[in-house]
């Protein structure tokens, strides 16, 4: 039995080896994307690949780093300074640029198991297929971009000079890629030598081991007290995807929650087959979605490791499309699905628990990009996510126009959005009356407006355009989003998927979806 | 000690005391009274007293802009933007403040009200729509209906076109309220960022105001000009700047402590060090190099952060204040919850929680009675908060009480260690400076989680930060953006040094030092990396890119966003100690040193305990303490 003393300064000491791997892969990193949007996670884990310390940045990467570090585990033989690579959808993976670097620590030279793994998942800006960035909807995932399988990436520290050539070949911006998977590697060699140290100075590394266990045993023991206090329950729901399923018919995501003491399960049976979009959610980005809920119902400075979901019986059916195969797209799982996901969870939970949840939110991340037209000049292709209403909730109002979930990135300043694309912002404002009205109202969405000044094409994945976000306890629904675009005074509303060409002069209108209601409006 | 010929006074408003440092032609007095925080003037006025230091030269660490913003006690701020933007404070960037928050919330900003005004410029600075002399009258009576006291005005691309903010703020000063531009208040080529420093000035403007008007007024008439306060990046600006730039100040105290670890890190010459500074609630630290602490752009006071140069200190929720308690998992923590100053920790013994300080008491690290004396400790009371806290974490008081130590220790090892991590170092590297309340009892721990051999401990470490405002330097700065134009950056150059070679020769400064540095990137970046502007600072760049990133690649474009020129100078000569030979060690053998009874060349052997008025320093087993020849101790781990 590991002490209360032993169990927080362990806590302490691993959850700042994340930290300071993340810090270096930021600072050490070329992309705005990892910089700047900090868009990546760095963890410990144990030799069997169960996640011991977090630096928590990107909740989507929370379920999905320890299925990656398993993938490693079955494929492959690490030895003491070699890092694995892997960005396999369907292996741990969140979506394509989303590339992860693993390094075993082994506790002597001749061990022949790794006592811990560090990995460092990060977004990059482009790792091939047929359009930059990797992120436009694709018809499978060989058109989004590279698929990289668990395989020795660095061998003795130094990377397998074939293994590179073949990655950069097939990426745009090759010197940017490979300066970022520099910084990655520079965040493990720092891991590990932290981690060398630590055991040296706490009775070896199977000792350490043992308190990394221990540490895991102590999330477990938090999640079980804090859904321990929730009423017992079961409750099963259904929500529309907006999208049609290879079959034809409309997609949705079916749950059913059943707490009982301690425990919970959450079982996805009856949702739909997947999709002909880029919405299908890797197994991953569903673990994530209900890690994410686990952890949102423990109380603040819960650590994040993988004891969170000792507790939860998780079943995500074969054959739909939160269980993504092989060749399937997935891009939009990432960024869309997993918030539809969340949803659905929020929603099941609210029934069981309508003092605890708020209603849900935007649900949506509101993706979009525009880039040049072949016809006018050329510039970088611009993407942003984009805030909504959050639900109201028993402790009051929904907030207005903030990002949720899944996701947290910033939004790009309108002077550097100006500064570097040719457009001009006409307004930023929150979306007047688009929160569910509510004894607790939803939270308004966002509108923003763009003129284009050269000719470009938009491309927009997004939902609830058609389904709006559903109020609880009486509260009622959000106003759907709504993108337009405007054209010598006229306005034309454009699909929620799907692209636009953009004259001079044309203006963009975004409207972000309002939250749900909470409580019965008075 | 030699004497400084100009009576002068460093005072540091702090949330308890308020503490006084005198050097003078009579030598030198500290002094240590409460606080008053209704009206912290008093407190400021009575610790001059208490130092006998009326007519001396004040130099000022305060917290009353602080406290405006973490009270949410500011002036009423309206907010005039571009028309469309209006909502640009909420929106902020789009984030929440918690990840995993149920209810997700991003804190109210803090302008109460905004009017958009109907002007546009493009991202080159040139007009799409005019400014109307019509809309300033429609905008200043729609303000003035809103009845702010004080207005931020904050425009798309205003920091390349100054001409439309500076129009409305001539027409808004009309309102008999402070103006405060986004373009003189940072020029940070950001909106949110930009706009949210103009409010923070406004915000904190009237508070500032007022607060210095009330020291001056007890000041002899002669004096009141010569009063300096401490910014919050270690420099000390005229009290006349900081109507201009109010927010400046608002990490004066902390921004103090610094300079007073970075004055005995350069007398000592400790190539590295770290600040050590614990008080009741929470421990700040800093990495100092070569006597310098590396500032950084932004500032955080709370949630709220702003384009205002400051010192790089990282903060934890760890003090000698800070509750000790067991959470849902069976694990113990320490803070970031405090007992504060009332009812304080169990041994205060007005019923409060079992604290830190609980647990330094019960294991002899710190005296009975604190304050030399005259503030006894109820060992009872702490006593039995212990037991009951033991009995739930199923252990003894004493291995409570040395695990509570050791948890607090490792929370600010991991602030210390990111704090070095951050500048490219290992902490190992450097010396910590121990100081404030409870710096120099926890440092000896903390720096064996490190692996730190060496720290520090100054004389009188509870007053150090009124040390730091009497030390820092006079400072004063001017930058102008550059982006976007084929860039001529001489005359630039030569323009901000004429300006601020002024400021510092009106303040009276002598041997002032000027350095212009370039804030430059590779051409689509998002982060700049500054140096020094030379003949060959584009080389330098491209050195300084490679030794913090990784990699430089020198044929790509470089473009300059800003230029910067700092000055500094001293307004009287330093009178500074010289720190003489190093004087014989005689070893003190006791386990119970008092401080003032400890002559230069005397080594305390661990396990000790070293008390003084204003702290107590703790040496454990297998460490030695020296005093040095300036009275500082200088701690060493011998195994």
């Amino acid at each position: 039995m590991t002490s209360a003393i032993d169990l927080a300064l362990t806590r302490d000491l691993l959850e700042s080896i994340a930290d300071e791997m993340a810090a270096v892969c930021m600072r050490t990193a070329v992309s705005p994307n990892i910089k700047d949007r900090r868009d990546l996670s760095a963890a410990v884990f144990d030799g069997r690949g169960a996640m011991v310390a977090h630096a928590a940045h990107i909740p989507v990467h929370l379920g999905a780093m320890p299925l990656s570090v398993r993938a490693v585990l079955e494929d492959l033989t690490l030895r003491p300074g070699d890092v694995a690579l892997l960005n396999d959808p369907y292996r741990g993976g969140t979506h394509l640029p989303d590339i992860t670097a693993v390094r075993g620590v082994f506790a002597s030279p001749n061990a022949k198991q790794p006592t811990f793994l560090v990995a460092v998942r990060a977004h990059h800006a482009d790792v091939g297929g047929v359009e930059p960035g990797s992120m436009a909807p694709q018809k499978d995932v060989q058109a989004e971009g590279l698929r990289i399988p668990p395989l020795v990436w660095m061998r003795g520290g130094v990377p397998d000079p074939a293994v590179q050539a073949l990655l950069l070949a097939n990426m745009r911006d090759p010197e940017q890629r490979a300066a970022d998977l520099a910084a990655q590697a520079g965040a493990l060699a720092l891991g590990e030598q932290r981690l060398h140290a630590l055991a040296a100075g706490t009775r070896g590394m199977a000792a350490l081991a043992r308190r990394g266990r221990a540490l895991v045993r102590y999330a477990t023991r938090i999640a079980s007290r804090a859904l321990g206090e929730l009423p017992d329950g079961r409750a099963r729901l259904r929500i529309p995807l907006e999208v049609p399923t290879l079959a034809g018919d409309p997609a949705h995501v079916e749950v059913e929650l059943l707490k009982r003491g301690a425990r919970l399960r959450v079982d996805f049976a009856g949702t739909s087959g997947p999709v002909a979009e880029s919405l299908n959610a890797p197994a991953a980005v569903t673990r994530s979605a209900v890690y994410y809920l686990v952890r949102c119902l423990c109380p603040a400075e819960t650590p994040t490791n993988d004891g969170l979901l000792a507790d939860v019986d998780l079943r995500i059916p074969d054959g739909s499309l939160l269980a993504a195969v092989a060749p399937q797209p997935v891009a939009g799982g990432n960024v869309e699905t997993s918030q539809r996901v969340v949803d659905a969870l929020w929603l099941a939970a609210a029934k069981l628990w309508p003092t605890t949840m708020p209603a849900p939110g935007a649900g949506t991340m509101s993706n979009w990009t525009f880039g040049p037209e072949p016809d006018g000049p050329s510039f970088a292709t611009y993407y942003e996510t984009l805030p909504g209403g959050a639900g109201g909730g028993p402790e009051g109002p929904g907030h207005d126009a903030i990002q949720q979930h899944m996701t947290n990135t910033r939004s790009t300043p309108v002077e550097v959005l100006e500064a570097q694309w040719p457009v001009r912002v006409e307004a930023m404002r929150v979306r007047a009356r688009s929160g569910g009205a509510g004894r607790h109202r939803g939270g308004h969405g966002l509108v923003r407006e763009l003129r284009f000044l050269v000719p470009a094409r938009v491309g927009l994945l997004m939902t609830r355009h058609a389904e709006p976000a559903p109020g609880v306890a009486g509260g009622r629904p959000g106003r759907v989003g709504r993108v337009s675009r405007v054209r010598d005074g006229r306005r034309t509303t454009l699909p929620a998927r799907g692209s636009a060409r953009m004259e001079p002069g044309d203006i963009l209108r975004i409207e972000t979806p309002g939250g749900g209601g909470w409580g019965r409006p008075g | 000690m030699p004497r400084r010929s100009q009576p002068t006074v460093g005072v540091d408003t702090g949330g308890t005391f308020t503490d006084a440092v005198y050097e003078g032609p009579d030598g030198r007095r500290l002094a240590k009274v409460p606080s008053t925080p209704a009206a912290p003037a008093e407190g400021f006025l009575a610790a001059l007293d208490a130092a006998d230091a009326r007519d001396a030269r004040v130099r000022h660490g305060t917290t009353v802009g602080t406290n405006a913003v973490l009270t949410r006690g500011g002036a009423r701020v309206v907010l005039v933007t571009t028309a469309g933007f209006e909502d640009l404070p909420w929106l902020g960037r789009g984030t929440r403040d918690d990840l995993h928050a149920l209810a997700p919330e991003r804190a109210a900003p803090l302008a109460a009200a905004s009017v958009g005004v109907r002007e546009r410029v493009d991202a080159r600075g040139k007009v799409v729509e005019p400014l109307a002399a019509a809309e300033v009258e429609r905008v200043v009576a729609r303000v003035a209906r809103l009845r702010p006291a004080a207005v931020a005005v904050c425009l798309l691309h205003g920091v390349r076109h100054g001409g439309h903010e500076r129009t409305l703020a001539r027409a808004l000063r009309r309102l008999d309220v402070p103006v405060f531009t986004s373009r003189e208040a940072g020029a940070d080529p950001r909106e949110g960022e930009r706009g949210a420093t103009a409010v923070l000035h406004a915000y904190v403007a009237p508070a500032m105001r007022r607060y210095l008007e009330a020291v001056r007024s007890g000041l002899p008439r002669a004096r009141r000009a010569a009063l300096t306060v401490m910014r919050s990046d270690g420099g000390r600006m005229a009290v006349r700047e900081v109507a201009a730039q109010p927010a400046r100040t608002l990490l004066s105290g902390p921004a103090a402590g610094v300079a007073a670890a970075q004055d005995l890190a350069r007398r000592h010459g400790i190539a590295r060090a770290l600040s050590f500074d614990v008080g009741g609630t929470s421990t700040d630290v800093a990495w100092i190099e070569d006597g310098e602490a590396p500032t950084r752009a932004e500032l955080r006071v709370g949630v709220h952060a702003a384009s205002v140069p400051s010192v790089g200190i990282e903060t934890v929720g760890a003090g000698g204040g800070s509750l000790v308690w067991i959470d849902t998992g069976g694990a113990l923590r320490v803070g970031p919850q405090s007992a504060g100053a009332d009812p304080g920790p169990a041994c205060y013994g007005r019923g409060g929680p079992f604290a830190l300080t609980d647990a330094w008491l019960l294991r002899g690290r710190i005296p009975d009675a604190l304050l030399a004396g005259a503030f006894p400790l109820d060992r009872a009371a702490a006593q039995q908060a212990a037991r009951v806290l033991a009995a739930e974490a199923g252990m003894g008081v004493r291995a409570l009480c040395d695990g509570a130590v050791r948890v607090a220790a490792a929370a600010t090892a991991r602030a210390l260690r990111l704090a070095s991590v951050a500048h490219g170092h290992d902490p190992r590297d450097a010396a910590l400076v121990a100081f404030g309340g409870a710096g120099p009892v926890l440092a000896a721990d903390t720096a064996e989680r490190l692996g730190v051999r060496e720290l520090w401990v100054p004389p009188s470490p509870g007053t150090f930060a009124a040390e730091g405002a009497l030390r820092a330097p006079l400072c004063a700065d001017a930058a102008e953006v550059v982006a976007g134009r084929r860039a001529q950056l001489a005359p630039v150059r030569k323009r901000l040094e004429a300006r601020v070679r002024a400021t510092l020769t009106r303040e009276g400064a002598h041997g002032i030092r000027l350095a212009a540095d370039v804030d430059a990137r590779y051409a689509g970046q998002a982060f700049t990396v500054s140096v020094p502007l030379t003949k060959g600072w584009r080389e330098a760049f491209h050195a300084r890119h490679a030794a913090r990133y990784g990699f430089a690649t020198p044929e790509r474009r470089v473009e300059v966003v800003r230029v910067r020129v700092h000055g500094q100078g001293r307004e009287s000569p330093l009178d500074e100690a010289p720190l003489g030979r190093a004087p014989r060690t005689r070893v003190v053998d006791s386990r119970r040193a008092l401080r003032e009874k400890l002559v230069p060349g005397a080594r305390v052997v661990g396990p000790a305990r070293i008390d003084e008025h204003s702290g107590t320093t703790w040496v454990p087993g297998g460490w030695q303490a020296d005093v040095r020849a300036d009275g500082a101790l200088r701690l060493r781990r011998t195994r």
